[in-house]
């Protein structure tokens, strides 16, 4: 959600979020239009979205489609497969250590179409991320644990560009101070 | 020779510097003895010293950045801030070295090439003529740049931590030089006061200086900080495309210019702002965008919240929107309309809706000098015309012209509500004395 608002919000973009991991939470909180989607702060909601509904989403025109898949990320390895960001939360928590190294060895055993995921945790035990990331030859990237992703201050920008892999700003190259060269 | 190696186990970089044992070179392993004894943030560490037949290596702490020198050549905007920044940090070192103890040490070759500005910060390098205070014979007296070389050393006289200190002054002439626009007569006092050639008149130690450095930049600081400063300026046009993001991001750029920290907001829906952005030169600094020194901070949803800073003066872009921007209690409402003849109409009536609005100040585009006049007349009131510009990110002679005489104006109109800084307090009617840019209306 904080991904969306920002795209949203903070990018001006047109973003939609689809909750496929199917628990029906977004349904409970507003009642959807005709066409299956509830507006809330400019992003286009779609709760409960079933797998043979994204390639019609995927061609409405957004310019950020967030897919939230829970934990069913083994059930949904295609439509996985077809993002350009594959972001993966691991909880670094001592008791959480068995899932995240459980859910790292599922992953890593499968190739993900040249593009690599990330590997992203909030509040992580260093020692256990340390382990996780040496035992598996992985990077996770911490990411700052944001109170309310409806209302994201400006301190997080910097974490969700580099979440989405594009800087919001492009910079102009600088000229190289080099002296010319002239024969003769 | 200086090499940046990297560690093959730790892969961390440092730096190795080799010298050769010829007798010319000897004295360069002084500076691995000096550095030795300094232990300091802002100086780079030494680790080790290796030799062979030929040659000394002495690894060091490798210090990534770019020297003060390249940084002043390459960017256009060196700020009050930045002086205060690198003036303070590099007396710090000064005052280190030269209460070091047991044997206090003089650096004797402070200059831009030597000082670093990297993601750490400040640092100081090349000490190869540093000795120490109380060394006989003062040693590498001749040794030094032109430019930063302090009288005494030129003409053999006992050298001491005043050295330093013209070194010091030396260097805060440079940085004002190169913030000619923004510095106060103080802080040139205070740089005159540290290069003196003159060792009575010359600042007998880095405390001294740095007190009346310190004392001078908050005097400027606070003389931006009016109490009824400007706070809120709101720019609407007649008509949509009259041009009222390009008068805004001027007048912000004007603002940045004259030391008043102040930030563009966009508030309308056309999205001019993102798509500069997207055309790259701009840097993000939390939700703000910085493209040398102009602020500005593009629409932003309501999933997201970016405050602007408390010190900051706002100008708000509502474009066409003149309901909203009449919404606003600004200090001042700058009022675009549009002098083709096919806008005249429009601009008419939308004079009609903004005309008793508080801090009205009306402009004329396109530099329609003969309209500014005709609605100048019309109204009764001071209409300024706004100069066909070819960029709003960079500040014209014209437009600085425009923008001071409107300051001036307008601060005398709304003594009581509002002040703002000024530079130089000239007499007359600005209007009149705007050589043209201005066009001026007299009230019936």
């Amino acid at each position: 959600m904080a991904l969306a608002n920002y795209a949203a919000g903070g990018r001006n973009e047109a973003a939609a979020y689809l909750e496929l991991f199917g628990h029906g939470q977004m349904a409970h909180w507003k009642n959807t239009n005709e066409i299956g989607y509830f507006t809330e702060h400019k992003i286009h909601y779609y709760p409960d979205v079933c797998r043979e509904e994204i390639p019609i989403l995927l061609n409405r025109g957004y310019e950020k489609i967030i897919m939230d898949f829970g934990d069913a990320y083994e059930e949904f390895r295609g439509e996985i497969l077809r993002c350009d960001r594959k972001i993966f939360l691991l909880n670094l928590n001592p008791w959480q250590e068995f899932s995240a190294g459980k859910m790292v060895k599922t992953l890593k055993k499968d190739d993900w179409g040249g593009i690599e995921p990330l590997y992203a945790s909030v509040n992580a035990v260093d020692c256990i991320q340390e382990k996780i990331e040496k035992e598996y030859g992985i990077k996770v990237n911490e990411i700052p644990a944001i109170p309310n992703p409806r209302h994201i201050g400006s301190e997080y920008f910097t974490c969700l560009d580099a979440i989405f892999g594009c800087p919001a700003v492009k910079k102009k190259r600088k000229k190289l101070l080099i002296p010319i060269r002239r024969n003769g | 020779m200086v090499y940046l190696v990297r560690h093959q186990k730790l892969g961390e970089y440092r730096a190795v510097k080799r010298i050769s044992k010829s007798a010319d070179f000897a004295w360069k392993i002084r500076e691995a003895e000096i550095l030795n004894h300094l232990k300091h943030p802002q100086i780079p560490a030494i680790y080790d010293m290796e030799e062979d037949e030929e040659f000394y290596y002495i690894i060091e702490e490798y210090v990534e950045g770019e020297s003060l020198e390249a940084y002043m050549l390459q960017s256009s905007f060196i700020t009050p801030d930045f002086i205060s920044h690198i003036v303070t940090e590099i007396a710090g070192i000064l005052d280190y070295m030269h209460h070091l103890k047991p044997n206090p040490m003089i650096y004797q070759d402070l200059k831009t090439e030597h000082i670093l500005i990297g993601k750490n910060g400040v640092k100081l390098i090349d000490f190869g003529i540093a000795s120490y205070l109380n060394e006989t014979g003062n040693k590498f007296q001749n040794y030094g740049t032109p430019d930063f070389c302090a009288p005494e050393k030129a003409n053999e006289a006992k050298i001491s931590i005043q050295t330093d200190i013209f070194g010091l002054g030396k260097i805060l002439e440079k940085l004002i030089d190169a913030d000619q626009k923004n510095t106060s007569r103080h802080l040139m006092h205070v740089a005159e006061k540290a290069a003196s050639a003159d060792l009575s008149e010359r600042y007998h130690s880095v405390e001294a200086f740095l007190e009346d450095f310190l004392q001078s930049v908050q005097s400027e600081k606070n003389s931006y900080c009016q109490k009824h400063l400007l706070k809120k300026i709101v720019a609407a046009g007649s008509q949509p495309r009259t041009g009222t993001t390009h008068l805004s991001i001027s007048f912000t750029k004007y603002l940045n210019c004259q030391n008043i920290f102040t930030v563009y907001q966009e508030k309308n829906p056309t999205n001019h702002l993102r798509m500069a952005i997207q055309e790259g030169g701009f840097t993000k600094e939390g939700g703000l965008y910085r493209r040398g020194n102009f602020f500005g901070m593009p629409v932003y949803g309501e999933g997201v919240s970016v405050n602007v800073p408390e010190n900051a003066v706002v100008v708000l872009d509502y474009g066409a929107d003149i309901k909203g921007a009449l919404s606003e209690k600004a200090d001042l409402f700058l009022f675009l309309m549009g002098s083709r003849e096919w806008e005249i109409r429009q601009s008419e009536l939308s004079y009609e809706k903004v005309k008793d609005a508080r801090g009205l100040v009306i402009f004329s585009n396109y530099g329609n000098r003969r309209l500014a006049k005709k609605f100048a007349k019309r109204y009764a009131q001071a209409v300024y015309c706004f100069p066909l510009d070819e960029n709003p990110f960079f500040m014209t002679k014209e437009k600085e012209k425009l923008f001071k005489g409107l300051l001036e104006h307008e601060r005398k109109r709304n003594k009581n509500d509002w002040n703002c800084r000024e530079r130089s307090r000239k007499r007359g009617n600005p209007l009149i004395r705007g050589a043209g840019k201005l066009c001026s209306g007299r009230k019936k």
